[in-house]
């Protein structure tokens, strides 16, 4: 009986599906709203409207601010999830699995870590900063940002790590992301507009684009700092077992 | 007679990294064990895009996109010859023992091992 039921029901819902599939426009056609309207004004005003010169910035921060604002909230849900079960670190109750392990770590990756780590963080703010104006953002930053966390626990160590990216600077850092899609969409009500506008009419009119660019780079640093100490927590997390 | 001398050198270096690809990904379809497989691919990374990449430079005559790639060849040349000792380092300490069909009287005791 209840399986019955339960068929029933996936039917319905199998029904339901196939229905929306069968009225969508159609793959490709000329016709579709999207090529009608959408993606013209996209590239002819993208630029000027969006803000940055990177127009799949522009598109992401501007056009569809509410979209990469649930995004961002995502991995932050994500993470709450993660320590939810896993709980936090704690440098005097654990350690790593890789610490644990009787195979002591390799001289000449260390040494090639020790050489390459500065440079994949910098790179990993390079991509965050200029992420308005070339290829690059706060997602793909925040991730180099994370893996080179992830890299540097791996050949130095759960405890430096732990130590040096304590608990009390990383709980800030890990809701930057939504706190500053929050700050940026305050910002602008106060000046009167919509929320996640970044075009404020209270700036005096010469500063509005340079302000709309402070706004936006703001918006790409707590996105990628807050993704990678999302992803680094996740990490530290996962990587703990009890010290015996 | 510049721009020929240049064209030879582009097209030498990219014949060679495509020639190293070549090798590498042959060796590691056809090679045997871990060890092999690993010698043969991380020539894809350091000769193979090392090669290319020198073309490319070549190629751009030593400008600041062309010396962004010789920095990029440095770092892959870097990055993969350090990943390939690592992975062999964890394969050797995890016991995985090499490939010894070829050279049987080097380690008599130990002879027919074949893990793969």
């Amino acid at each position: 009986m209840k399986k019955g039921l339960v068929v029933f029901a996936l039917f319905l819902l199998w029904i339901l599906l196939v229905y929306t599939v069968i009225v969508l426009p159609p793959m490709g056609s000329p016709e579709n709203p999207t090529n009608t309207h959408i993606i013209p004004r996209y590239l002819e005003k993208g630029v000027e409207e969006g803000g940055a010169h990177n127009l799949v910035t522009g598109i992401i921060l501007n056009y569809r601010g509410f979209d990469t604002m649930g995004e961002v909230t995502v991995i932050f849900v994500a993470l709450t999830c993660v320590l939810a079960v896993l709980g936090r670190e704690n440098i005097l109750r654990h350690t790593s699995k890789a610490e644990v392990s009787s195979v002591e770590k390799s001289v000449i990756v260390k040494c090639v870590v020790r050489f390459l780590a500065p440079f994949i963080i910098l790179f990993a703010f390079y991509i965050i900063l200029h992420g308005a104006e070339s290829p690059g953002g706060g997602f793909q930053g925040g991730a180099i940002l994370g893996a080179s966390v992830i890299i540097i626990t791996l050949t130095f160590g759960f405890a430096l790590v732990a130590k040096k990216l304590s608990l009390k600077y990383r709980v800030l850092f890990e809701s930057a992301g939504p706190l500053s899609f929050f700050i940026a969409g305050m910002v602008a009500i106060f000046c009167g507009q919509n929320f996640l506008t970044y075009l404020l009419p209270c700036v005096a009119h010469t500063y509005q684009d340079f302000v709309r660019h402070l706004l936006l780079i703001m918006v790409e640093i707590g996105i990628g700092v807050g993704g990678g100490a999302a992803i680094s927590s996740i990490f530290l997390a996962m990587e703990k077992v009890e010290k015996e | 007679m510049l721009d020929i001398i240049i064209n030879t050198l582009v097209i030498i270096f990219s014949c060679l990294g495509i020639f190293f690809f070549l090798v590498g990904t042959l060796g590691l379809v056809r090679l045997p064990d871990v060890y092999t497989r690993l010698h043969a691919s991380t020539k894809c990374d350091t000769l193979g895009a090392g090669s290319i990449l020198f073309a490319l430079a070549i190629y751009e005559r030593f400008s600041v996109n062309g010396l962004k790639m010789i920095v990029l060849a440095f770092l892959v040349m870097v990055m993969s010859s350090t990943t390939g000792h690592a992975i062999s380092r964890a394969a050797y300490k995890v016991g995985i023992t090499p490939w010894r069909k070829s050279v049987p009287t080097v380690f008599p005791e130990e002879e027919g091992e074949n893990v793969t």
